[in-house]
């Protein structure tokens, strides 16, 4: 299992055949969703199915996620209380609107751990923004909890909250984009684009993952397996990348083993986030296969 | 493999009584001449078109003789109830069908066994009533299931006398040549037929595309056909030919076919000038697909592709991504078309496709094959004939021929069949042994034969999901939980001969 | 199997999923098992039933399940939410 959020595929959590194939398909992550893919009607049984389904198969190559229900439905605690006592990685919360939705969650999270025994802190938040509030208060949420690793941006709905007519190429939506990239890196935590829901458009989805990654996004979340090898592709290293990588690692290496305090190549000095990102970098590189 | 006491029952029932267990894929030492063919003689203009009755009466089809037929007209053949039901008519009983396979549109047969007209079967396939009617026990005396090469083996070296055979021929001419990529029913390569048309006492053709003026195209010669006979419709272009196949669209099957790929193109198998076989299905043209991606990426061309044809192939030949293709069968229509048209795409027998007894079968040109199965064990045995309770419903057909003859033989297959195992302890009937496969390809990951260390050593540090045969098997266990193992009736139906005509299995009644 | 309104219903035909119709009450645990994967599995699914009605203390009860190759997760599971929606009809 990697530490990279490149894909988070999302799986319905009342459909068991389709739950048993979630990792096979190579996702960084799978989130088992009781929310937009299941009925009202349904929301007792999926919390079941997911419950049993982390009981007894929980996948151990990618981590795994559930996308609980929104904090003003009749679903969200009893989703929290029972999602908890199987351990998932996260807890993916939709319509996150501001600080307090998430502080509340926190505090949700921390009863149930407690209540099943469960070390506090280990079940993180994933905050999915979809309002116009939400995109404005994007840092604030980001910055909410220690539980907080990523925010990702909900376009659909989002499109809907701000009255916006769609486009081709999303115009519409770069500046909530660059929002929820600029607020996740400022609260040091991860920026997940949104989901491009038209998956059968190969050539207009591995666009607009370039694009999003050169908006500083480190992820997206697909909706269909075939869209997970394209977005790991966007996020593989040039080979040429992984050379430069390798030297700035080397460097740091013997900086460290000097403990001079400096770390030097070719003569100049490198920062820091220079070596954060060299190392990344390497993550990226071998969680794509690629030879070091 | 075989249990002795099985061997010897098995020789006591006349027909069988030569048959040996199964000692390994290239243990057989034969030895001697092929059997002799038949003598013919016409005098120039004589006339081979008759009405099928007048022909039952030239041939001599008397209670208890041996008839053929090809299956290249698939599910869509109306041949051989054409056939079989004039031969009922006439009264004539006992015959043992021996045919290249039985596909499900053979279930329309099922009267004519129980009536007698048929008691013995000598096949590849066998599923569907047919089969269900061969597992109660019904025949007079087991069935025998051969593969593609081991039939051709069979008819050449005599130990399947063919007293008539019928053969059906999308196109004949005057003097009995015919082809199979012409006509209203084209059905592509004949290469079933041809063992039957060269070593049968009587070659019936029966044809609905019937012609006066000489064939161009000659896939069998008028030197061996002695009758003809026109029927309107020799079958269902519908059942014979299916539209292109594609590229499977189900993402767990994807997920298999890339792995499949990028472990192929890892080995030095995969290399410019390779020659290799892939299976029909979409599975097998998904793997195709990505391994042509590979290819266009790394300027790597085939030499030659053995096997079945389909539209996927046939693409590859037309893009100079394969240089030539050796085909004993075609499955759709664009692969049809190649073949009447293309000449480097070249009809091949059964028997030069697979029979092991020659100076070199197709299939030892194969740097890889990839393949499928119903199950697998853990010593990699490969089942294709039966499901997990022993029901018929497949064929051996070329698979231990091309599993034997490739360097490389990789299987294709998802761990579960919704809640079924399909990875074992034991296979419910062994079909290909073991040592003949050497990877196999899951969903959740890759397990290479420990026979093979020089291709685990190959597939090192490449960033492929390498597993071990027991973390596979514990991966289904884990998923499907305990599963009440199968039981076999003890009665014996039908015997699986390997290709070098050892008996490597047995079907038992259900 | 016969079944009054006391009944719940729960899961869908689809593969690798069943249909269980669940009431409480009556003399035991009666429980009618169809799966295509009877032979292999029929014993495991049943099981799977005993588990769940255990975990309720469920001393009297009518299943009818309709299998379609469900693992023994998802048959738990539907178990468990049937049982919970019967107890639910019941006002426990």
């Amino acid at each position: 299992m990697n530490s990279l959020y490149r894909t988070l595929l999302f799986v319905p959590g009342n459909n068991p055949g389709q739950m048993v194939k979630a990792d096979i398909y190579g996702a960084d992550c799978v989130i088992f969703d009781l929310e937009d893919a299941v009925s009202i009607h349904e929301k007792d049984a999926a919390r079941d199915l997911v419950k049993h389904y982390l009981t007894d198969l929980r996948p151990e190559t990618c981590r795994v996620g559930v996308r609980i229900n929104a904090q003003d439905t009749p679903y969200y605690e009893e989703d929290v209380r029972s999602m908890v006592s199987v351990k998932p990685d996260f807890l993916r919360l939709p319509k996150s609107e501001t600080a307090e939705n998430i502080r509340q969650l926190d505090k949700l999270i921390t009863e149930s751990e407690k209540a099943c025994g469960i070390e506090s802190g280990s079940v993180k938040i994933i905050a999915t923004i979809e309002t116009a509030l939400g995109v404005y208060n994007a840092y604030q949420i980001a910055s909410a909890s220690p539980r907080m690793i990523a925010i990702g941006l909900g376009a659909e709905d989002f499109r809907t909250d701000m009255r916006m007519t769609r486009s081709e190429d999303g115009q519409e939506i770069l500046f909530a984009r660059n929002m929820i990239s600029l607020a996740a890196h400022a609260a040091k935590v991860l920026p997940l684009d949104y989901v491009y829901s038209n998956f059968k458009n190969e050539e207009g989805f591995i666009a607009d993952v370039r694009f999003g990654k050169m908006l500083g996004f480190t992820g997206k979340s697909v909706i269909h397996p075939s869209q997970i090898p394209l977005v790991h592709n966007v996020y593989t290293p040039t080979d040429q990348e992984i050379e430069q990588a390798k030297k700035i690692a080397a460097a740091y290496e013997e900086a460290m083993s000097k403990a001079s305090g400096v770390v030097a190549l070719n003569g100049k000095m490198i920062d820091m986030p220079i070596v954060v990102r060299a190392q990344n970098t390497l993550e990226y590189a071998k969680a794509s296969g690629k030879e070091l | 493999m075989l249990n002795p006491s099985l061997l010897n029952e098995i020789n006591q029932i006349p027909g069988f009584e030569n048959k040996k267990a199964f000692a390994g894929a290239f243990a057989a030492k034969p030895n001697g001449r092929m059997a002799a063919r038949p003598i013919k003689f016409v005098t120039p203009g004589t006339n081979k078109k008759f009405s099928l009755d007048y022909i039952l009466d030239a041939v001599g089809l008397k209670d208890g003789m041996t008839i053929s037929f090809h299956h290249c007209l698939r599910n869509g053949d109306a041949v051989m109830l054409y056939v079989i039901d004039a031969i009922a008519k006439n009264g004539i009983r006992d015959l043992t069908l021996a045919v290249s396979s039985l596909s499900l549109v053979q279930d329309c047969l099922l009267p004519y066994f129980e009536q007698g007209v048929i008691t013995a079967i000598d096949t590849s396939g066998n599923r569907g009533k047919l089969g269900a009617y061969v597992q109660q026990g019904k025949l007079k005396k087991p069935a025998i299931y051969r593969t593609h090469g081991g039939r051709a083996r069979a008819i050449e070296t005599g130990e399947l006398h063919i007293n008539v055979a019928f053969i059906a021929a999308p196109c004949c001419d005057k003097y009995g040549n015919i082809n199979g990529v012409q006509g209203k029913s084209a059905c592509g390569s004949l290469g079933y037929a041809m063992p039957d048309a060269e070593y049968a006492d009587f070659v019936v053709a029966v044809t609905d595309g019937y012609t006066e003026t000489a064939l161009d195209y000659v896939s069998i010669p008028q030197t061996q056909v002695d009758y003809i006979t026109e029927v309107d419709s020799i079958g269902d272009p519908a059942g014979i030919a299916t539209g292109s196949i594609r590229v499977s669209k189900s993402p767990a099957e994807l997920v298999i076919s890339k792995y499949a790929a990028d472990v192929i193109a890892a080995t030095e198998y995969f290399r410019d000038g390779m020659v290799f076989q892939f299976g029909s299905g979409g599975m097998a043209i998904a793997t195709a697909s990505f391994i042509r991606e590979k290819m266009l990426q790394d300027n790597i061309v085939a030499s030659a592709g053995v096997g079945g044809v389909s539209g996927f192939h046939v693409q590859m030949l037309n893009e100079g991504l394969i240089k030539t293709f050796y085909d004993p069968q075609d499955f759709d229509v664009t692969a049809i078309q190649s073949l009447g048209t293309n000449p480097r795409h070249h009809e091949i027998s059964a028997s030069a496709y697979a029979n092991p007894f020659s100076a070199n079968p197709y299939v030892n040109m194969l740097d890889f094959a990839v393949l499928s199965a119903t199950e697998i064990d853990v010593d990699f045995n490969v089942n294709v004939l039966t499901d997990s309770y022993g029901k018929l419903l497949g064929a051996p057909g070329g698979h231990p021929d091309a599993a034997a003859g490739a360097k490389l033989t990789v299987i294709t297959m998802p761990l579960l069949r919704n809640r079924l195992p399909m990875l074992l302890d034991h296979v419910s009937t062994i079909v290909t042994p073991g040592e003949s496969i050497d990877i196999l390809v899951t969903e959740y990951g890759v397990a290479v034969n420990p026979l093979r260390q020089d291709v685990t050593d190959m597939l090192r540090g490449k960033a492929l999901p390498i597993k071990s045969m027991e973390e596979l098997k514990a991966k289904a266990d884990k998923l499907t939980g305990k599963a009440t193992p199968a039981e076999f009736s003890g009665k014996v139906c039908g015997l699986v001969e390997y290709r070098d005509g050892t008996i490597i299995d047995v079907i038992h009644q259900i | 199997m016969e079944f009054t309104d006391k009944a719940v219903k729960c899961g869908t035909d689809k593969k690798g999923d069943l249909l269980v119709t669940l009431e409480l009450g009556g003399n035991g645990r009666e429980i009618e098992i169809k799966s295509k994967v009877e032979k292999k599995f029929g014993e495991a699914i049943r099981q799977d039933v005993l588990i769940i009605l255990d975990a309720f203390s469920v001393k009297n009860v009518k299943i009818q399940i309709d299998d379609l190759g469900a693992l023994d997760f998802a048959i738990k599971a539907r178990i468990e939410t049937a049982v919970k929606r019967a107890m639910a009809k019941e006002g426990k």
